[in-house]
């Protein structure tokens, strides 16, 4: 099982029996109505990390659906790109693609993650594995006509 | 493995004592260790220990049979196959060698061109051999019976030496059910398909190759069914081959624990050689986890035993093979053909940066495995620290290719540490009963 920091906090207010009351849903600073716009079950996501494309065609934003990001284990991302200048979601593209690199080993994942839509206009990547403690990079490759722009995030594994 | 987890669960554990009311004693001191480790360094050391359990293997059913564990043990002790009746797997993996041969490069039926890889803690790994051609360890099993310069054996021989030995053929039976009669028609003994290159290059058993064709459809799915089996059955006895419980374990529970006598069991200059395995000479970049190991592949550089530069293309070809392997775990024998095994090898791909790469071998139980490395070619630990220290004879490599290495410059007494450190991840003895033919040993578990 993993513990999220948030999950573990939880813990110990279970784990000291009555404690205070949730505050209401006015005082919380979130309404019910965002709430709703929460999936079911909404999994566990890490921090959405974004960046712009090297020409500006698109920004790339990437979701953990995990966190931490694991060392040396499958995980998944969600992938949304967007339009810099309207802020839509940006589809006009023949091609996408992700992966990940450690640029100072020279060196990178060796598998193709596969992008599936999914219904919210995001894509979901599967199977993603940084295989070492450092500095690793995932690129978002995108191919529109002759173009090719590449939007590029930073995360550095530690212990 | 996930980083911080432990931290937070004792910083959790700390905030509800707290949270909760006085505790009735104070915390005890943190256990003294030889080696001042920070709490950074700890929780590293946290993450290295103890060995978790197996993995489980979805794509093998029979992985954790005990029945099929026996029969598998009696196939890889049995010389019938092979070619020559001589040659079995435990010839190059022998037990009494720490399931090495002691060669620099394999001897079966002919010489081979890598060092045979130990089988100790090999069901920890996700890529099989130094090249991870095999995505299993049921798959892995397959490829050396019919390899001719290793036991060069057909898998119509196979279902041939089962199939006469009543013995055998029970407890195959007794584990996969009624031998498929339809392998044993016409006379199939010495069928095979081609494999790999031989393809292009023309099958180094032409007559093999030529009765497999003349078989038909039905036939052949049904030698293929009791090869497959036999692979599974292997696999769950090297599945049993696990040794953990090394006195770096030991000290490890001496941290959590904190119980000086555990903590005790890692001497000082061992203690030095995991600061700096974790430190400077950073050998836990490749070599992370309990098992020692990432279980990828890396170009370390390494001179070669022929001289010059490297021609093994390593991780580049196993990528080809294991994708196109009809025994992958996408495929149709696996168990789990659409399970994460599956996805792993679906994804694979075959890039030039993968040339020479090989698979970072585990280091626990390193007694007996000596030489090292794919070729054999550092003839014992000593010798391995000294390259990492030196990068003497490294060969070199093209700019698209791993860089990982930094020169050490290693100290007389680091080397001595490190080489302390390492001798304490030689795990507990393995059960006898598994070092030796069911025949003549207690069953496998």
């Amino acid at each position: 099982m993993r513990l999220s920091i948030p999950v573990i906090l939880s813990l110990i207010t279970l784990g000291c029996g009555a404690g205070e009351q949730d505050p209401p849903a006015s005082d919380a600073g979130t309404s019910v109505a965002d709430r709703t716009d929460e999936p079911a079950s909404p999994e566990v996501r890490g921090e959405t990390l974004e960046a712009l494309s090297s020409g500006g065609m698109f920004i790339a934003r990437i979701t953990p659906l995990v966190d931490p990001m694991p060392m040396n284990e499958a995980f998944s991302v969600s992938l949304s790109l967007i339009d810099p200048e309207s802020g839509a979601p940006f589809d006009a593209y023949d091609a996408v693609s992700i992966d990940a690199r450690m640029p100072a080993h020279k060196h990178g994942m060796l598998r193709d993650v596969g992008l599936t839509p999914q219904e919210d206009g995001s894509m979901r990547a599967d199977g993603l594995l940084l295989h070492m403690y450092g500095h690793w990079e995932l690129h978002v490759d995108v191919q529109k006509g002759a173009r090719f722009e590449r939007a590029q995030v930073s995360v550095r594994l530690q212990y | 493995m996930r980083a911080g987890v432990l931290p937070w669960l004792a910083s959790a554990t700390l905030l509800i004592a707290v949270a909760c009311g006085p505790a009735p004693e104070g915390p005890a001191a943190p256990v003294e260790t030889a080696v001042p480790f920070s709490e950074a360094q700890v929780r590293r050391i946290l993450q290295m220990s103890p060995l978790p359990p197996l993995p489980a293997d979805p794509t093998n059913r029979f992985a954790d049979n005990a029945l099929a564990a026996r029969f598998g043990q009696a196939l890889f002790f049995d010389e019938r196959l092979s070619a020559d009746g001589e040659v079995s797997c435990a010839t190059c993996h022998d037990p009494k060698r720490g399931f090495t041969d002691g060669r620099q490069l394999a001897m079966g039926q002919q010489v081979g061109n890598r060092h045979t890889p130990t089988l100790w803690n090999v069901a920890h790994h996700r890529w099989l051999t130094w090249d991870g051609r095999a995505d299993s360890l049921w798959m892995q099993a397959l490829d050396p019976l019919e390899d001719t310069r290793e036991m060069g054996t057909t898998r119509g021989m196979l279902v041939r030496v089962i199939a006469d030995d009543p013995a055998l053929l029970a407890d195959y039976e007794a584990v996969f059910g009624p031998l498929n009669r339809a392998a044993l028609g016409g006379r199939p003994d010495d069928a095979r398909p081609a494999r790999g290159r031989e393809t292009a290059q023309g099958p180094a058993a032409p007559e093999a190759v030529q009765a497999w064709a003349a078989l038909d459809d039905a036939q052949r799915a049904a030698i293929d069914e009791v090869f497959v089996h036999a692979g599974k059955a292997i696999a769950a006895y090297q599945r049993l081959l696990v040794r953990g419980d090394a006195p770096f374990d030991r000290f490890v529970e001496g941290l959590r624990e904190n119980d000086a006598e555990k903590v005790g069991s890692l001497s000082p200059e061992a203690q030095r050689g995991l600061a700096l395995f974790m430190g400077r000479a950073n050998c836990v970049l490749c070599h992370s986890g309990p098992n020692f190991s990432d279980g990828e592949f890396h170009n370390n550089a390494l001179p070669t035993l022929h001289g010059g530069e490297a021609r093994d293309p390593g991780r580049f070809d196993g990528a080809r093979v294991v994708a196109g392997s009809p025994f992958n775990a996408a495929g149709s024998y696996s168990d789990d053909p659409d399970g994460p095994a599956a996805l792993r090898v679906r994804q694979l791909r075959q890039s030039s940066e993968a040339w020479g790469e090989f698979r970072t071998p585990s280091l626990r139980n390193l007694n007996h495995r000596k030489p090292f490395m794919h070729q054999g070619q550092l003839e014992d630990l000593a010798s391995v620290i000294e390259f990492y220290s030196e990068l003497e004879g490294a060969t070199g490599r093209g700019h698209h290719q791993e860089q990982v290495l930094v020169r050490l410059r290693l100290t007389v007494g680091e080397k001595r540490d490190l080489s302390a450190f390492l001798a304490a991840l030689e795990g507990s003895q393995a059960a006898p009963g598994l070092l030796a033919p069911p025949s003549q040993s207690a069953p496998g578990r």
